[in-house]
């Protein structure tokens, strides 16, 4: 990745860096400094959270309600400063990773168009195509969402950049992601789906496991869709990309041998997860297999108050209006009703991720 | 539920100075509340963000992309929407009775955050001109202006200081 359009300072690797070092270096201390609000004042908010509900002479367990930890916690001032803190690294996060890819949109447009027409891969999208009002939030605050920004492509790739703190900088994530994705009993391998792809860096790596399959990346968002489709061709990945709602697939029945996702469900309403489960189940062959990547559902397993409050917060102030529906969802369940069966997948290096192997029967 | 502050001002300069002031600490204490509440309504329902542009535009493709903060930032767009950062744009969240306590860690971070990028950049620099055989502690300490140099000094000054202290003026009350 080393075209001057997407940014003068060109690539690491297959990260765009920055336009300037300034944004470079202003984007690095807010990943450290989300670093430090993530793992050294977040269990101390916990604890003086739950001090405080002691001292209210409430027991802090999975009982008390939610409005009533929220009160509690939030007359204590680690409490305050936490949330402070992790709304002003995200919101910074955003403006100056959005600024800094915003220095010739016009340029950065053109080179989204040239690449429609290039090859290897394809990208394949209806002008028509109506995006749903629930997929167009600003989700994680990301300025348009998905959905609605020209430059969201290169914006969530390295505000994503931002987030996985240094873990994802050559794709190392997903590539794992790709290579723990389960194959089908039988292995055969002919069509691999990857749904709800973004930017398409999983799916590269699935066609690079895979390179003798037909590899597809679809997504409810044109911007990151013509990124993805622009960044796979420039690394020679022949990877097809198409913009369709996973609930809605335009694939046969029983044409698919795997179908993966990643950190995807916790983002659409719980009535339209389900739907996607049984139209996965629907394009799946039988014998084929779903993996599924996620962040914990905990169902009706009691939590304790912190945690609660900080499943509240995220919810709240970090634009993920669906995270509470699918955190208290029974998830296993809710596969194996839309007729799968169910088996742990393999386990990522991250293990907050549960991983999920749903197999349609033979 | 949003109060309306000053509704309840008008009602205080009803009441005798005894009631008054009893009345005006109540009255700053729930305005305090009810302008964090204000900061912290959701702000991602459908209804409230996108609802109206998505139904203008049911059936045909989004063709409005390019906004700043400030405003259009070319000429691209082609159908009216709400600009994009309506998340982080505007006075953004509050979490502390102040909003200014909100707004000096914010120029706490951002001061930090800029504090960081220029010893980067130093480093960078003296590390760049050692390699070349040049020792920039000294010339940078022996260094008299220009005049044209220091009217960039003074604009860059001033850019760093609106940025530090921008959330002072995001949210004012």
């Amino acid at each position: 990745m080393s075209n001057q359009a997407l940014s003068p300072r060109g690539a690491i690797g297959v990260l765009p860096r920055p336009s300037k070092l300034a944004d470079e270096s202003y984007t690095d201390f807010v990943e450290g400094f989300r670093d430090m609000a993530l793992t050294r004042m977040f269990p101390i908010m916990c604890g003086a959270g739950h001090e405080a509900l002691a001292k209210a002479g409430i027991e802090p367990g999975h009982e008390v309600p939610l409005d009533t930890v929220k009160e509690h916690f939030n007359q204590v001032a680690v409490v305050q400063t936490w949330q402070r803190f992790m709304r002003s690294a995200q919101e910074m996060m955003w403006r100056r990773t959005r600024a800094s890819f915003a220095f010739d949109p016009v340029a950065y447009e053109a080179l989204l168009q040239a690449a429609e027409s290039k090859g290897p891969g394809s990208l394949s999208y209806d002008p028509a195509f109506h995006v749903p009002d629930y997929a167009r939030r600003e989700i994680h605050l990301q300025p348009g969402g998905y959905t609605d920004d020209v430059l969201g492509g290169v914006v969530y790739h390295y505000g994503t950049k931002i987030f996985y703190q240094g873990w994802n900088d050559q794709d190392e994530l997903h590539a794992e992601i790709a290579a723990l994705s389960a194959v089908p009993a039988d292995g055969k391998v002919a069509h691999v789906l990857d749904i709800a792809c973004g930017v398409g860096q999983g799916t590269v790596q699935l066609k690079a496991r895979f390179p003798q399959a037909e590899v597809t990346g679809l997504d409810v968002a044109l911007p990151v869709l013509r990124y993805a489709h622009m960044r796979s061709a420039e690394l020679g990945s022949d990877v097809a990309y198409v913009q369709a709602l996973a609930e809605d697939m335009p694939f046969a029945d029983s044409s698919i041998d795997m179908v993966v996702s990643y950190i995807f469900f916790h983002e659409v309403p719980v009535e339209v997860m389900k739907a996607i489960l049984f139209e996965v189940h629907r394009v799946l062959r039988p014998g084929g297999t779903f993996s599924i990547f996620e962040f914990p559902s905990h169902g009706t397993t009691p939590l304790l108050p912190a945690m609660r409050f900080m499943i509240d917060y995220d919810s709240r102030d970090n634009c993920e209006p669906y995270s509470v529906g699918f955190v208290y969802a029974d998830f296993r369940k809710l596969i194996a009703e839309a007729g799968f069966a169910v088996s742990d997948g393999g386990t990522p290096a991250n293990e907050f991720l549960q991983s999920v192997v749903a197999t349609k029967a033979n | 539920m949003e109060i309306p502050i000053g509704g309840l001002i008008d009602s205080r300069h009803r009441v005798g100075m005894i009631i008054g002031s009893a009345l005006a600490l109540a009255l700053a204490l729930s305005a305090r509340r009810t302008t964090r509440d204000r900061l912290n309504m959701a702000r991602c329902s459908p209804s409230e963000q996108f609802g109206p542009f998505a139904q203008a535009t049911e059936g045909g493709r989004i063709q409005s992309f390019f906004y700043s903060w400030s405003g259009r930032i070319d000429m691209l767009t082609t159908s009216e929407r709400p600009p994009i950062g309506g998340e982080i744009d505007g006075p953004g969240k509050a979490y502390f009775d102040q909003v200014v306590t909100d707004n000096i860690m914010d120029a706490l971070v951002e001061l930090a955050a800029e504090v960081w990028t220029t010893r980067d950049r130093l480093m960078i620099l003296e590390a760049v001109l050692a390699e070349k055989g040049i020792d920039a502690a000294a010339l940078v300490e022996g260094h008299v202006p220009s005049p044209a140099v220091k009217g960039e000094r003074k604009a860059a000054r001033d850019a760093f200081i609106a940025q530090v202290f921008a959330s002072f003026s995001r949210r004012t009350s």
